[in-house]
């Protein structure tokens, strides 16, 4: 007969006796378990206590949430949010009022060009000369 | 197909019932326990192997129930009984050292069995057999599941035996007359 049979797989089922046994072991490493019982396999120095530690300066997520803003409340309106604001005076003239609002503003000046060495057109050269080969 | 020889009659758990209970209350008492009192849940390292380490935490209260499992267990499993086609063969101490008891069919002179109260509600009891070699009961079936059926099968066996010895005298003394 092999080895490896259906009627070899079935055996611990087909008899209650063992069948309540393997209820009853199972019924051990659940009360292990509900007791506080645990196997970690760790690297390093950290050890049980350690971690459980950890674990409890973890935030768990509903702490995170009541520190946090409440997503579900409406965000505060920007003041500078890209709405426009027409006042009551220039409704009629709706298409005006926005144009004279988005007039370009001249820029007081130019950014000025900082000078020193002019940049050559190769990077390949700047790192050449950083590194002082040139 | 030939059907097997041998017909093995194991204890059955409800012969233990008794250390059921305790193993069902203390396992409760367990969990309240160590929830009561985390420092009996004892952290510590099982093995060692370079920076790698195996840690385990024990709750102490677990060690009530895992007792109380463990003696059920070996009760159960430290006998076993066979009805094979010679007579009755009663292994005990099947986890040390050994005894085997075997009774043949044709020897067995009283069977009886002994049931208590919650025994007969469960079907579940001992089976005493003797022999004319002692006085006293010789094997005892301890925690079988229903006795009752047992003790008609092997009753009914020894009776076809002695029916098998008792027919050739029967059939001589037929030729006499």
């Amino acid at each position: 007969m092999a080895m490896i049979s259906f009627k070899h797989l079935v055996a611990p089922v087909s008899n209650s006796v063992h069948l309540a046994s393997i209820v009853f072991i199972v019924l051990v490493f659940g009360v292990w378990r509900w007791s506080g019982g645990e196997v970690n396999f760790v690297r390093g120095t950290r050890s049980i206590s350690t971690l459980n530690s950890e674990k409890e300066a973890i935030p768990k997520p509903s702490s995170i949430r009541e520190n946090s803003r409440d997503p579900r409340a409406a965000p505060p309106v920007a003041q500078n949010s890209g709405v426009v604001q027409i006042p009551a005076e220039a409704a009629d003239d709706l298409l005006g009022s926005i144009l004279h609002d988005k007039q370009p503003t001249r820029s007081a000046a130019p950014a000025k060009r900082v000078e020193g060495k002019p940049r050559s057109a190769n990077s390949l050269e700047d790192i050449e000369r950083s590194l002082g080969i040139r | 197909m030939n059907s097997p020889s041998v017909v093995v009659i194991c204890k059955v758990w409800r012969s233990e019932l008794r250390l059921v209970f305790i193993f069902l209350l203390t396992s409760i008492l367990s969990v309240a326990g160590s929830a009561y009192l985390p420092i009996t849940v004892l952290p510590g390292t099982l093995i060692s192997v370079d920076s790698w380490r195996l840690e385990i935490a024990l709750p102490l209260f677990w060690l009530a129930p895992l007792f109380f499992i463990l003696v059920a267990m070996f009760r159960i499993y430290n006998v076993r009984y066979e009805l094979t086609s010679r007579g009755i063969d009663a292994y005990e101490w099947v986890l040390g050292p050994q005894t085997v008891m075997s009774i043949r069919y044709e020897d067995i002179r009283s069977l009886e069995t002994e049931q208590s109260i919650i025994g007969r509600m469960l079907d579940v009891g001992n089976l005493q057999i003797g022999t004319a070699a002692q006085s006293s009961v010789e094997v005892t079936f301890r925690g079988i599941s229903s006795p009752g059926e047992v003790l008609k099968i092997i009753q009914r066996e020894r009776d076809r035996r002695h029916q098998l010895e008792n027919q050739p005298y029967q059939s001589q003394g037929r030729a006499e007359l």
